[in-house]
C-alpha cells in the first residue's frame, strides 16, 4: 500500500475531519441495517443465499 | 423455498453473518462516505459488500482482518459501480485514502475517533469556534450566515472552519496516540 504525500495525507485527514463533524454535529448516521428492510434476512431471502448455494 | 432448505449450517451461517453485519456495518458505510459515495450509494454498497461476502463464504478473523478484508470487497464494490461512469476515483487517491482510514479510524469503523471528537469539541476550541462548527455542521448555514452570526468577513469565516478541523484533528490524534 504506498502511502499518502503529505499535502494528499493533509487533505484527506481534512476530509475525515469534516466527515466526521457531520455525524457528531449534523446527525449524520450509518444506516442499520439489522433495524429495516435490508435485513440479514432480506439478504438471504433476495435469492442470493439460493444462488451461493448453488455455487 | 427458503425455509424448506433451511438447515442448522445455514442458520449458522445466517447467525454469523448478522453479526458480522452488526459489527461491521457503520464502519464500512463510513469508509464509503469518506472514499466519496453520497449517503445513498453508501448504503447500496454496504448491501453489496456483505451480499459479496456471503457469496465467498468469508470465514471471521480478527476484527483488523475483517475490517481491512471488509474495507477491500466495499473498494472494489466502489470501483466497480463507478467504471460505468466517469470521474471514477483514481487507485492512487484509493490507496492514500485506505492508508489514512487504517491510520486514523483503526479496527472500531471510526467509533473512537468519534468519541474523541466529542471530547475535543468541548476541549479543544473556544465556545465561539464551536458556536461557528455547530452552525455549519448542524444548522448547514452559509459561510455568509456563519459570517454575520459571528461578525466576521466571509473570507474570515473560511479560515476559522479550517483552523478550527486542523486544531480538532490535532487534539484527536493526541487523544488516539495515533
Amino acid at each position: 500500500m504506498s502511502q499518502p504525500t503529505d499535502p494528499q495525507r493533509d487533505k484527506l485527514e481534512d476530509r475525515l475531519m469534516d466527515q466526521a463533524l457531520r455525524e457528531v454535529l449534523g446527525g449524520e448516521a450509518p444506516p442499520d441495517l439489522s433495524d429495516s428492510e435490508r435485513t440479514t434476512d432480506g439478504i438471504y431471502q433476495s435469492g442470493t443465499l439460493e444462488d451461493s448455494r448453488a455455487a | 423455498m427458503h425455509s424448506q432448505g433451511m438447515t442448522a449450517a445455514t442458520a449458522d451461517r445466517q447467525a454469523e453473518l448478522a453479526g458480522l453485519v452488526q459489527a461491521h456495518q457503520a464502519g464500512v458505510w463510513r469508509y464509503l462516505r469518506f472514499l466519496g459515495c453520497d449517503p445513498a450509494e453508501a448504503d447500496d454498497l454496504v448491501q453489496a459488500t456483505f451480499l459479496a461476502v456471503l457469496r465467498e463464504r468469508f470465514e471471521v478473523r480478527s476484527p483488523a482482518e475483517t475490517g481491512a478484508y471488509l474495507r477491500t470487497v466495499a473498494r472494489n464494490r466502489l470501483l466497480m459501480a463507478r467504471r460505468k461512469e466517469r470521474g471514477a476515483p483514481q487507485a492512487v487517491e484509493l490507496a492514500a485514502a485506505e492508508a489514512v482510514w487504517a491510520r486514523m479510524a483503526g479496527d472500531d469503523g471510526l467509533s473512537d475517533y468519534l468519541a474523541a471528537l466529542g471530547d475535543c469539541l468541548q476541549q479543544a476550541v473556544s465556545p465561539r469556534v464551536r458556536r461557528a462548527l455547530e452552525l455549519q455542521y448542524r444548522d448547514r448555514a452559509s459561510r455568509a450566515q456563519i459570517a454575520a452570526a459571528l461578525d466576521l468577513a466571509v473570507e474570515g469565516v473560511k479560515t476559522l472552519l479550517r483552523r478550527a478541523r486542523s486544531a480538532l484533528r490535532d487534539c484527536v490524534e493526541r487523544k488516539l496516540g495515533r
